[in-house]
């Protein structure tokens, strides 16, 4: 089934934690993501997978728009069979985000969360001078991502929320070059951009979504 | 007579966020600075990380200059004195008060995943990429790995991590005490350093 335009993206949240074997030699008793102040727990394998496959596919994500329909393919592959009830479960406990870019769901998101960027800058490819390399010395980048993309990645981590990430990278771009194109130099614009392109950073390890800190201190028990 | 100080060793602040090789540009960040340094420059920093033998010992100002001694990099010592003054480098001894203060004007933020704990040993957890662990720890050290850059500095880590510790009934001063804590990270720190499964930042720090 393919995506149809306007169906919403799906997106991660929280840094992984991998799985957690209770007992010796024995399958993993649940999985731990780690969100805000929270460690919520995957207890079922399917959970483990569907969260993982929201973060994108490396050899899909730069020519499909990461949806439930591609999250669904995905999953049937994977032989899940019931991949909308799983997500619907992460959907409720906060663990995937639903949205649609340019909506005021994707703009109350972009106010209270924000991402953090892992690994390293390792600059234009070789053989891919037009992208910007993002992984570890010494092995192939784990994200390969135009400038745009690159500069999102180097930086957004920085600001509070997503929100402040969008108007900021505006500010820094119209700064930059006074001629910049009014997209550029747009806050509404860069965030809707930053969400259309965030799949090829999420599924590359290179970024993850995480709760604002003023949303997390508040949720703190 | 022989004294019993702890070591001086090496610590790189920053994370890589740029190279132009073609123009001998390495871009690292620091907060919210940016460090464009040159190959040789970066190269002594980028040995701050741990050794390259990854033979685990007290990574001091003078295993680095052997180590860029025995791979041509000249002047060194000049140019991690350098580094320390731009704030790219601190030299701390864990265990002593350097290495508490720079506890205190940095976090240490991870650069890759938790992978959780291993099947055959539920003891060792590790972190890295998926299919690539990088370095093994212990769940002290998990935890730390994995909280520690929530909060506003690496020695406020180190006190909420001795107070969960106390609350959860552990009565070992190792893991009840922050400065314990703080010495027992810092002493094993370039095995996650070296990979670059962490790095210290001073972004965010609230002194």
């Amino acid at each position: 089934m393919s995506a149809s335009a306007d169906e919403p993206l799906v997106f991660p949240l929280g840094h992984q934690m991998g799985p957690f074997h209770q007992h010796r030699d024995a399958p993993p008793s649940y999985w731990v993501i780690r969100l805000g102040w929270d460690s919520p727990l995957l207890h079922e394998p399917d959970a483990a997978v569907v969260w993982s496959l929201a973060h994108g596919l490396a050899d899909r994500v730069h020519t499909t728009p990461w949806t439930r329909s591609a999250i669904r393919s995905a999953a049937e592959e994977s032989g899940i069979a019931d991949c909308d009830g799983v997500l619907d479960g992460l959907l409720e406990r906060g663990l995937v985000a639903e949205l649609s870019p340019g909506t005021a769901a994707a703009a109350e998101f972009a106010g209270t969360h924000r991402v953090q960027s892992l690994l390293l800058g390792l600059g234009a490819l070789p053989d891919h001078p037009e992208a910007d390399g993002i992984g570890l010395l010494g092995m192939p980048p784990l994200a390969q991502v135009g400038p745009r993309s690159y500069q999102f990645w180097q930086w957004a981590h920085l600001w509070p929320t997503l929100a402040d990430a969008a108007g900021g990278l505006a500010e820094m771009a119209a700064a930059e070059s006074p001629a910049a194109p009014p997209a550029d130099a747009d806050a509404t614009t860069v965030l809707d951009r930053l969400l259309r392109e965030l799949h090829p950073l999420l599924c590359g390890h290179a970024v993850y979504l995480d709760r604002s800190l003023a949303v997390a201190d508040a949720a703190r028990g | 007579m022989t004294t019993d100080q702890p070591a001086v060793q090496v610590y790189p602040i920053g994370q890589l966020i740029g190279v132009r090789a073609a123009v001998d540009q390495f871009d690292v960040r620091v907060g919210a600075t940016l460090h464009s340094l040159t190959s040789a420059e970066f190269g002594v920093w980028a040995m701050a990380h741990g050794p390259a033998d990854h033979v685990p010992r007290p990574w001091t100002p003078a295993e680095l200059a052997a180590q860029a001694t025995a791979v041509d990099l000249p002047e060194a010592p000049r140019r991690l004195a350098e580094l320390v003054e731009q704030g790219l480098v601190a030299l701390a001894a864990a265990g002593a008060e350097s290495g508490r203060e720079l506890a205190m004007r940095v976090r240490m933020v991870p650069l890759v995943l938790g992978l959780g704990n291993s099947a055959h040993a539920p003891d060792a957890y590790s972190v890295g990429l998926p299919g690539r662990p990088l370095a093994v720890l212990s769940a002290a050290a998990y935890d730390l790995f994995e909280w520690a850059h929530m909060e506003t500095s690496l020695w406020r880590a180190c006190e909420g991590a001795a107070a969960t510790a106390a609350r959860v009934g552990i009565t070992d001063v190792t893991a009840t005490d922050p400065g314990a804590v703080l010495t027992s990270l810092l002493g094993d720190l370039h095995r996650l350093l070296t990979p670059n499964a962490v790095y210290l930042d001073t972004w965010a720090v609230d002194r």
